[in-house]
This record gives C-alpha cells, structure tokens and sequence, in this order.
C-alpha cells in the first residue's frame, strides 16, 4: 500500500489536453437544433397547458406542468449561456504585455495539505517561464501555520506567509498575502495545483486590456479514471466513422464525474464572448489594483459607519464566484483562456467529493438568496444573464426533484399527470426531446452528457441539504477539499442516493404489479413512461452503488497498472 | 516603499514615500502594528511625496485605519490627489485630520485630539534668586514681561494646546497666584491647585511629584510647563506639539538671546521615569570661535537635560537655567562642556539667534526664528521650518520668509565653518541681566548673586 498523501506521483503521465474551438459546422447544427428544441418545447407545453391537463388530479397536473416550464425556462437561460464561442482570443508568446505592470506574485495556498504535495507544486511555480523584464515571486500561504512547510517553502528560496487565525479561510489567507506583498498580478494556485512553466507567457497578455481584471485557466485533473470509451466496444471501422461523435462517452470510469470538460471548455468558454467568465479559484491570475478597488467600493457601500474589514477576495465559501460577481458589478470584465495551464488533483474518496459537492451547492445558493440582487445590480444585462444561468443550475433541482418523484407517485397511485399517455402527447413530447438532445450532444461538442447529468442528479441530495442550511440561515462551513486516499467511506454520504433507489424500485415493483393485477389505472402507455424515466434517474443515481464500493487504493493501483488510464481525452 | 519616522511620544509622525520598491501595504501594516503595540495615540501619515495612491494603498490605509480608530488617532498629510481619493472613501470616519503640509503647520486641530486627555502641569511657585529685588512680593509668574505675564502666557499656551485639564503648583504668595489664575485662564480650562510648598521647598520636581499623587496618570498623561521658561518665547507656534521653549530674561524685550532651550513635554516625568532619555540640551556657544576668557563663562550655560534632575539641578544648584556637569558630556580644549548626543526635541520652537551645536540633532518639525545657527556636526531633521536662520554654510534664509516646507533630509548634517562671518551677538547668562518690570518707571538692574 502506498502512502495516503503521495499517491498521485505513482499515477502514470497524463497527456495534456487540448481543446479545438467548435467548428462552424457544429455551431450552426447546434445553433440550429437549439432553436428546434426550444421551438418544439414551446409547442409541446402548450398543448400540455390546453389540452392535457388530467381532471382527475388537476393539482398534480397543473403543478407538473409548473415543473416542465420552469426546466424550459431554464433551458432558454442554459442555451444563451452556450450560444456561442468567442473570437478567438489567445495572446500567443511574445504577444504585447501589458506594459504598465512587471511584477507577478504566485500564491500558494494550503491548510492541512501533505508537505510533499505543496513541494511538488511550489517547485513547479518556481520553474514558471518569466517575460523578460518581468519578475516574479512564489509564496506559500499556509494556513495551518506548520513549521515544515514553512521549512520547505524557505528551503526553496520561496516567501511564505502564515496567519495566527483562519480569519475567512482561504480569502482571508490571500488577503494577508496581499497586504504583505506589491506585484502588479496574483496567480492564484491551490496547494494540489501545478502550474505549467507556460502559465505566465499564455495569460498575461490578456491583460493589456486595462478593463480586465482576471484570467480563469481550464481545471485540469490529471488523476481522474477515464474509464473506457464506448468507441473501443465498437468492432468495425465502418461504424466507428459514423459513430465518431460518441468518442467521448466512457464506460466505467471516474465514479464523482469530477472531469469538468463542459464546464470549462463549453460553458466557461462561451461565456468568455462576453467577459463573463467566472473565477474558480486556482489556477487564475489577477489584476491586483482590481480587487482592492473593488474591495474598497464594496465595503464602502456596505457600511453605515466604520468600514468593515475590506474583502480582496469575499470571506465567502464559494468566494471566487462572490468576487467575479463583485468585479463585474464594478465594470471589470474577465476573460477565459482556454487552453489548460495547470494541472490539479480530483476528489478521491466520497467524504471528499461529497464535502465540495455540499461547498459548491451551499456556497452558490447562500449567494443566489442573500447577495444575488444586490451583486446583480450594476452587472451588465448579458453577464448577468450567465450569472443567473449559473444560479439556476442549482435551483433547477427544486423542479427536477419533482419530476424526479413524480413518476414514483404516478405508479403508486395510478394517477398521473395527464389525462392520458395518448399518442398525441408523445407526437408533442418525443420531438422536443430529440431535438433538445442533438442539441445539446452536438452543442456540447460531444462531451459524456449522460456522465454529467449523473453527475447532477448525484448532487441532489447536496444541493437539497444546501437549500435547506441556507433557507435555514446556517453557515455553510468551509471545508478544504481533503487531497488524500483516506476519508470516511460511502454509506454516511449516499444514504439519501440509495433511499431514492429504494424508493424507485419499490414504485417499479409496486407498478407493475398493479399492472399485472388488472388496475384499472394502471395502463402500458402510462406504465413505461414512468418506469423508463424512473429507469433514466435510477441509471444515473446507479452510481452510488458504486461509490459505496469505491476502494482507492485499489483503484489506484488499477490505475497504475494501466487498467483504467488517466486522463480523459477531449474530442 | 520607505519610511522615515520619528515620535514625539503620544504622536508619531511617519513619513512613507514609494521609492524603494517595497510593498506600501506591508510597510502600512508594520506602522499601524508598531504604532498600536508602543502605545502610541496619534499617528501622522505623511504621503506628500505620493502624487496618488494606487487602489491597494488606499484600501491598506482605510483597512488599518478603520481597524485601529478607537485606539488611535490618525492624521494625514498628503497631496490633492490623495486627499481627494481618501474624501471619496469618507476617510473623515477615521481620520482626524486630512490635511497638506501646509495645514499641518498652521493648524490645531490636530493636535488637540491628540492631546485631548494630556493634562498639564503648571509650575507656579519656581524660586528665581536670579530676579532678586524683582520678586520680594511678587511671585515670579506674576511678573509683567511683554505685556503679559508668564502664568498667563503658560495657561494660553496650554489652552491653545488643547489641553483641558490643569493643575497650578504652588509655592509663595500662592493667593495671589490663585487670584491671578482666575482672572487670566482662558475659559474652558479645568484648574485644581496642589498643595503650597514653603520657599524652602522651592525644588519644582517635588510639586510634580506632589501633583501627581493626587491623580495624575504617571507616564504619558501629563504636560510640565514651567512658566518662566515659556516667557521669553514668543507666541508658541502652533505647530509643536511638544514645546518648552526658552530664552534668556534678558532677551524679554529684545536684547541679545544668549540660548534657547526645548525639552519634551513630557520632560520631567521622563527624566524621572527613564533617565537619560533625549531630552533636549542646547550648547549656547560657538566654543572654538570665542575668546577662552568668554568660554569659561559659557561653561556656565551649558544646561544638562540628560540625566535624571538635571534640569532641577541646573537650577537648585546654580541659582537659575544655568549649567551643571555631568555624564555624557564632553570637554572641549576650550574648556567648554558640550552634551554629546544633545539633540533638540522634535517640534521644538527656537528662539531668535539661538545657537545651536554642535552635534546636535535638530527636530524634526522644529521652528525656527530669528537667526539661529546651527554648528557643525548637527543634523537637521525633515519638517523643519525655518525662518531667517542660519542653517547651512553660507545659507541664510531670507528674513521675514517662512519656508514652510524645507525639509532637510534625514541625516542632512551640516559642516559649519564659517561661523565667524555670521552674526552672533551672545551674552552669557552669568552677565548683568535687564528687566523691564513696566509697575515701575525705573528698570533696576539686577546682578546675579
């Protein structure tokens, strides 16, 4: 058995991503397919609106019909999220830098993080490629006040910087960096995150733009299982050709869904056409005359008297989403630099992933309901608009979740939400969702769709258990994503995940038994749509069947052994 | 990013320019944290060299500012540009005083918040053999010297100060002195009276002692004037914030100065409380540039501010503001003792043809007026105003011209050698002394005993 906090050095070499812009073909076919869709949605909840209602249930009709419009409302805020890439926009090197500025700081921040972790990413800061004329300088962050990193950083000739209390965690951290250090921009780099020596040369140019505040870098996991693709299981060339666009669904790889392809390279990309790209924290660089002006205007307009303890970085859980929200009420822009440049480390055991599922959905739901009206407020109307995108992805589960349940009620109860699972309803019905899935397959440049939606209904639970903490004016208490094998094992987390597939199953049986028995409500139309959309969940939430066996250790060495490779490649 | 800074006790005065390339955050934080951990109540800010602040300094500045405003007082001096950006944060929430360099030396306001829970100490009943016939019934404070008297100059001079809490030690005719103070204090002052001390008790140290155990915060909280050396002063500049200034009696109605002296306002409960603290000490002759028949003379007046005492010493023993010997002195050929390490406290207000030196420090935040000199191997210090004084070779600063801003760098010595061709005009104190008493017609001289 290796040892817990070293384990990545054993993995085997991942290569490098690179992500293509979408071609015009595909922009215009989902572009296309995106306006069929949403056209065929309209038609689709209309008749649903005139002429399917259930009389037998008209509350349970009406309030499902709510829920689908609601999702389509949301479907409308997800597609002008995605619309389209940007020009395309890479300074390339030796491309003009800004030439007001020389000074780079490079943060690294820890807690609880391994020694060795924080060596191996400090040396990589260190090895930066540094613009002539430019210079940089590395620090280590610690907030754990430990002497052996503070040790190792001076042994490395680096800065470090420790704090006597955690006063709002890592922001709180990097403020105290930033009053004790001067250069122009802060790259920010979490302990795991390791930064390629071409960081600075591929990133600072965007800032000759004196309106842009920060540049957000691609998340980059270079330890997740790919898994298989799906293409490998196809025998003949001749279908692979055809089938090509599948290349990037996998079966059987990383069980958290941690690869963040769409996020980063669809959603944040895209948003980047209207400097709307939203910080993630490591592995960004800012302007550090923005945040503090931001900082100081922010806190201005909040105080009554004294002024508050100014916020660099929001003493917030999800505080690189609160400060992006705050520099572009400030009419800072940001831009997203699509190329990955650096490289960091994925949750490997449950109780992690399930501490930054809670963090996320807890973190953005505190702001959608306490700060969102105030922070939207001066945001120009399209940038906004992503914000909101953001925000309703989170929301969006108070609906789903109904829909979710709703078949389990319909088989139960033989009542169902319309008035009949006529063939009219599916000649409304299946063309909206075919179209919305060519859309969305060929929009979302043929990334594992399914693999995210799983992902999404996994977070469920998360992101109920966050409504209720924030609804309940609960602190979402911060946690560091733990960077280690260890970690309590399944069950404490996926108990809800199996509660529900309990429940589904149950509902199935129950169903179909009702069926066999000759219930007078219970009819085959209405029998198969409801266990197929059980089945699509079931299938989804499947996967906590397999968390709860997640060994680590052992997946690892499967990784290692070249079982199950690292790094998902995009298409 | 780099600092000069200087205290004068309760405030410190820091001067930050950005010239070294160090982060003005983190020099920022270091200021706020030393001034917060030394116990110091005020804290000048001096930013004139800084055309503007860049977003992060503005915030290190309002983040310290704000942090520390209940237990600091914070002033500013800065350009325009930087007053304008710290006006548009609403900076007057915790900043006292926002001001330029200019205001700075004409304004009070400053100071009396720094100054608002200093309470002064008056020393009323000092025995001046020196005066003779002058003060057989009349106490020495009560004297008419330039129209005024040197109580009522010492109660306006610690009204203008802003002080509001008094306390008049007395000694003989202490009635009189009691009468005196009621029709002459400036309104709004706050006067208790200690207990009378005898002619025999004339040693003012023991009125300080008496008037501090009957309440007084023993360190930091009390300001000793002692009216006769304020007398000859002229009106106290407002700019000090620590003044005990002094000349010869002589000089009253503009005879020869023959010295000027500046202690600390905390002086006495310093020299009390920690010995050879920098209190001032004013070498009042130019030694190698007079005759050794006067320099022998000019022994006498060498005043020893640096041990414990030495100033009550310098007056129980000699009869008056003359010298005493002591550690820390040395001898010149001439025979003349000079402090070593005599410096000029900061703020201090000099008098006309003071001369001052040599190795001495002088300042910062000095006034300067009249024709000072000031000899070789002495420093001048940044905010120093001068006016109509000698202070380089072969410098003069035109008379009647305030140069409100020249600022002799830190560490700026100066190598006088020419002091011959300046105009210096001293009297020892030892000689005959003149005094105009205006109750009578006829000025008698009074020679010392």
């Amino acid at each position: 058995m290796m040892e817990d906090t070293d384990y990545y050095k054993h993995l085997p070499s991942a290569t490098v991503p690179k992500f293509a812009p979408l071609s015009p073909r595909a922009r215009t076919t989902w572009q296309f397919f995106a306006i069929v869709s949403l056209t065929l949605g309209g038609w689709y909840l209309s008749w649903r609106f005139n002429a399917s209602f259930n009389p037998d249930a008209p509350i349970f009709s009406v309030a499902m019909f709510a829920a689908e419009f609601v999702m389509y409302l949301g479907t409308f805020v997800f597609f002008f999220d995605v619309w389209e890439e940007p020009a395309k926009r890479i300074f390339p090197p030796g491309a003009a830098l800004p030439k007001t500025a020389r000074s780079v700081d490079v943060f690294i921040t820890t807690y609880d993080e391994a020694t060795a972790l924080v060596e191996d990413s400090l040396r990589d800061a260190l090895a930066l490629d540094v613009p002539k004329g430019w210079s940089v300088q590395v620090s280590v962050l610690d907030d754990g006040d430990r002497t052996d990193i503070k040790d190792m950083t001076l042994r490395h000739g680096a800065t470090y910087f420790a704090r006597q209390e955690n006063v709002g965690f890592k922001a709180g951290n990097l403020k105290n960096a930033l009053w004790q250090t001067s250069a122009d921009f802060v790259v920010i780099a979490d302990a795991d995150t390791r930064l390629f020596p071409s960081f600075l040369r591929n990133t600072l140019g965007y800032f000759s733009d004196t309106n842009v505040a920060w540049v957000q870098t691609p998340h980059w996991f270079y330890d997740i299982p790919a898994g298989r693709k799906i293409m490998d299981f196809v025998p003949s060339a001749w279908t692979k050709k055809w089938m090509h666009k599948l290349s990037g669904v996998t079966i059987g790889g990383d069980p958290f869904s941690s690869a963040s392809d769409i996020f980063f390279d669809v959603i944040q990309r895209r948003r980047d056409r209207h400097g709307a790209s939203f910080c993630c924290g490591a592995g960004s660089i800012h302007r550090r005359e923005a945040l503090f002006e931001v900082a100081l205007k922010t806190s201005q307009e909040r105080s009554d008297g004294a002024l508050p303890a100014l916020q660099p970085f929001q003493y917030h859980v999800s505080e690189d989403i609160l400060t992006s929200m705050e520099l572009h009420a400030k009419k800072w822009t940001s831009r997203y630099h699509p190329q990955v440049e650096a490289k960091m480390l994925s949750p490997w055991s449950v109780e992690a992933w399930a501490a930054q599922k809670l963090k996320y959905a807890g973190g953005s739901l505190d702001i959608a309901v306490h700060r969102l009206p105030r922070c939207l407020m001066n945001i120009p109307w399209r940038v906004r608009l992503h914000y909101l995108a953001t925000f309703w992805s989170y929301f969006a589960v108070i609906p789903y979740l109904f829909l979710l349940m709703a078949p389990v009620f319909t088989l139960f109860t033989g009542i169902a939400p319309v008035a009949s699972y006529s063939a009219e309803f599916f000649i409304h019905l299946l063309p909206f969702l075919v179209s919305l899935e060519i859309a969305v397959f060929v929009g979302m440049k043929g990334y594992d769709i399914h693999g995210s939606r799983a992902a999404a209904v996994m977070s469920m639970p998360f992101v109920v258990r966050g409504v209720l903490l924030v609804l309940s004016g609960k602190k979402i208490a911060f946690k560091p994503t733990p960077k280690t094998l260890q970690g309590q094992r399944g069950l404490q987390f996926l108990w809800p995940h199996m509660a529900v597939l309990a429940l589904f199953a149950l509902a199935v049986v129950y169903g179909v038994t009702a069926y066999l028995v000759g219930s007078r409500d219970h009819t085959l139309s209405m029998l198969v749509v409801n266990v197929f959309w059980l089945a699509w969940n079931g299938l989804a939430l499947s996967r906590a069947l397999r968390l709860l066996r997640w060994d680590p250790q052992s997946a690892l060495q499967s990784q290692i052994k070249g079982e199950n490779p690292c790094n998902p490649q995009p298409v | 990013m780099t600092q000069e800074s200087w205290d004068t006790g309760r405030l410190r005065h820091v001067k930050l320019s950005r010239t070294l390339g160090r982060s003005l955050c983190a020099t920022l934080e270091r200021v706020f944290v030393d001034a917060t951990s030394t116990g110091v109540l005020g804290l000048l800010l001096d930013f004139d060299s800084i055309r503007k602040l860049k977003w992060s300094e503005l915030a290190a500045l309002v983040e310290f500012s704000a942090k520390n405003v209940r237990n600091l007082t914070m002033g500013i001096v800065a350009t325009a540009p930087v007053r304008a950006q710290l006006e548009e944060f609403g900076a007057d929430r915790f900043i006292s005083m926002l001001s330029s360099v200019q205001d700075v030396s004409t304004t009070t306001a400053f100071r009396r918040v720094i100054f608002k829970d200093v309470e002064a100490v008056i020393l009323a009943q000092s025995a001046v053999p020196l005066l003779g016939p002058l003060i057989q019934d009349m106490p020495a404070v009560l004297l008419p010297v330039g129209g005024t008297t040197p109580l009522k100059r010492a109660l306006d001079h610690v009204a203008e100060l802003g002080l509001q809490n008094v306390t008049i030690c007395l000694g003989d005719c202490a009635e009189k002195i009691r009468d005196a103070v009621h029709c002459c204090a400036p309104p709004g002052l706050q006067i208790r009276f200690n207990r009378e001390h005898g002619a025999d008790q004339s040693h003012q140290w023991s009125s300080v002692m008496d008037a501090f155990d009957q309440g007084f915060g023993w360190s930091g909280s009390a300001y000793v004037v002692d009216p006769l050396i304020l007398a000859g002063t002229r009106p106290i500049q407002p700019l000090s914030d620590v003044t005990m200034a002094g000349k010869s009696i002589a000089s009253i109605e503009g005879a020869n100065a023959c010295f000027a002296l500046a202690v600390s306002r905390m002086g006495l409960a310093a020299s009390q409380s920690f010995g050879n603290v920098s209190i001032a000490t004013v070498a009042k002759r130019l030694a190698r540039q007079l005759p050794k028949e006067q320099c022998a003379k000019a022994t006498t007046e060498t005043i020893n501010l640096g041990t414990p005492f030495g100033f009550f010493q310098a007056q129980a023993k000699m009869g008056g503001m003359d010298g005493c010997d002591g550690p820390g002195f040395r001898k010149w050929d001439n025979g003349a003792l000079v402090h070593r390490s005599s410096r000029i406290h900061p703020s201090a207000v000099l008098s006309s043809q003071t001369v001052i030196g040599p190795v001495v420090d002088v300042g910062p935040g000095c006034v300067f007026k009249g024709q000072v000199v000031i000899e070789r191997g002495s420093k001048i210090l940044n905010h120093t105003l001068v006016e109509d004084t000698w202070v380089a070779p072969q410098s003069v600063v035109p008379a009647a011209s305030w140069i409100s801003t020249m600022l002799v760098g830190a560490n700026w010595a100066l190598d006088y050698t020419k002091a011959k061709s300046l105009p210096l005009n001293l009297t020892p104190l030892s000689d005959m002394q003149m005094i105009m008493p205006p109750m009578s017609q006829q000025h008698p001289r009074v020679r010392r005993a």
